[in-house]
């Protein structure tokens, strides 16, 4: 709750200082992008937030990293900014809540789509097409295939869901029959 | 009182065998002598007078008190046959008021226990009743909760037997048809 309250604080400030809709779409990308790598590289974390590691070689592994992932400008200066805040620990948290603050300038919103198999390019754009029009917003899909649900799909926009899986059908009626 | 009788039979004997010795015993005589008879004759009377004397003087009156005495035992003893016959009718009677209160009690005890006897019957039968009914909608709730229980069963296993067919027997064209009718719901809500 703490790091979310903090991370926002951050986020807020990295959009009002970028307003270029470029610029927010991209650097959203890259926080989002490298939050995933950090999280996932287990040694760059600990790295990172190691209290004993200088800030001047967290730096220099942070630039190699950057540079490795080809960032964009403003995404560089941000990232910096977070680690000589020492802020790097919740740097998931920031992408997220800057992710979600520029999407709302920019008239987006992520929709996490669940299918019991892989989608075609057609009908990924259908999808998205439709998630557009039922939330007022553009849909910026992010796909994800669970075999689990047997059959359709399972749309989450921000903490609404729209269940439209078999699995699920199932177990409403498991649950009126009971 | 015996103390006088027997001092006036000893009188008695005393004078008469003194009067047999003065006549000189009892002789066969055949002739009057007035020395003799005469003399025999004063004795008896004098022993009779003699007797009577000691009678009178003596017996009778303890006769007369004996007589008393007997009389006044026999009006004591009446009196206390009719005080004893007083009692026995009384007790008769108390007898007869307990008789007669034991036949009430007993009476009243039948009726009672008989009044006691119907309630119990009557509380039984209805424990009976009650209990027959209880046990009448124990089964009918048990019956419906097995049918329920079953019905329960019998849907969830024809839903996990629908769900296995439905895994293998899903195809694209069947997941392009929920995908189609999903985008189709959502305009529809829009």
């Amino acid at each position: 709750m703490k790091e979310t309250v903090v991370a926002r604080r951050y986020a807020k400030a990295f959009v009002e200082k970028f307003t270029d809709p470029g610029s927010l779409e991209a650097m959203g990308k890259d926080l989002i992008e490298f939050s995933a790598i950090f999280e996932s590289e287990r040694t760059l974390k600990m790295t990172m937030l190691n209290p004993a590691v200088p800030p001047e070689a967290k730096l220099a592994i942070l630039e190699a990293v950057m540079k490795r992932m080809d960032l964009a400008d403003p995404s560089r200066k941000a990232l910096i900014h977070v680690l000589r805040k020492k802020r790097m620990g919740i740097i998931r948290f920031i992408a997220s809540e800057f992710e979600r603050i520029s999407f709302g300038v920019l008239g987006k919103v992520r929709a996490q789509v669940t299918s019991a198999v892989e989608l075609t390019a057609d009908e990924a754009d259908s999808l998205r097409k439709s998630l557009s029009e039922f939330s007022g917003k553009e849909a910026v899909m992010e796909l994800k295939v669970d075999p689990s649900l047997i059959g359709g799909v399972v749309a989450r926009i921000g903490s609404v869901v729209y269940d439209g899986s078999v699995a699920n059908q199932l177990q409403s009626l498991r649950v009126r029959l009971n | 009182m015996k103390k006088s009788y027997t001092t006036a039979l000893g009188l008695l004997l005393f004078f008469s065998a003194g009067a047999a010795w003065a006549s000189g015993g009892l002789q066969l005589a055949t002739e009057w002598s007035w020395a003799r008879d005469g003399g025999r004759i004063i004795n008896s009377l004098v022993v009779v007078g003699a007797v009577v004397y000691i009678v009178s003087r003596f017996a009778g009156p303890a006769l007369k008190k004996r007589a008393n005495d007997i009389r006044n035992e026999i009006t004591e003893l009446n009196e206390a046959r009719e005080m004893a016959e007083r009692n026995v009718a009384d007790y008769q009677k108390k007898l007869e008021e307990i008789k007669t209160e034991h036949e009430k009690a007993m009476t009243q005890a039948r009726a009672e226990a008989e009044e006691i006897r119907k309630r119990i019957l009557e509380q039984a039968d209805k424990a009976a009743t009650s209990i027959l009914s209880r046990a009448g909608d124990q089964i009918d709730m048990e019956t419906e909760q097995a049918r329920q229980k079953l019905r329960k069963e019998t849907t969830l296993l024809t839903l996990a037997a629908a769900e296995e067919l439905l895994k293998k027997n899903m195809g694209p064209a069947d997941h392009k048809a929920l995908l189609d009718e999903y985008i189709s719901r959502m305009e529809r809500n829009n």
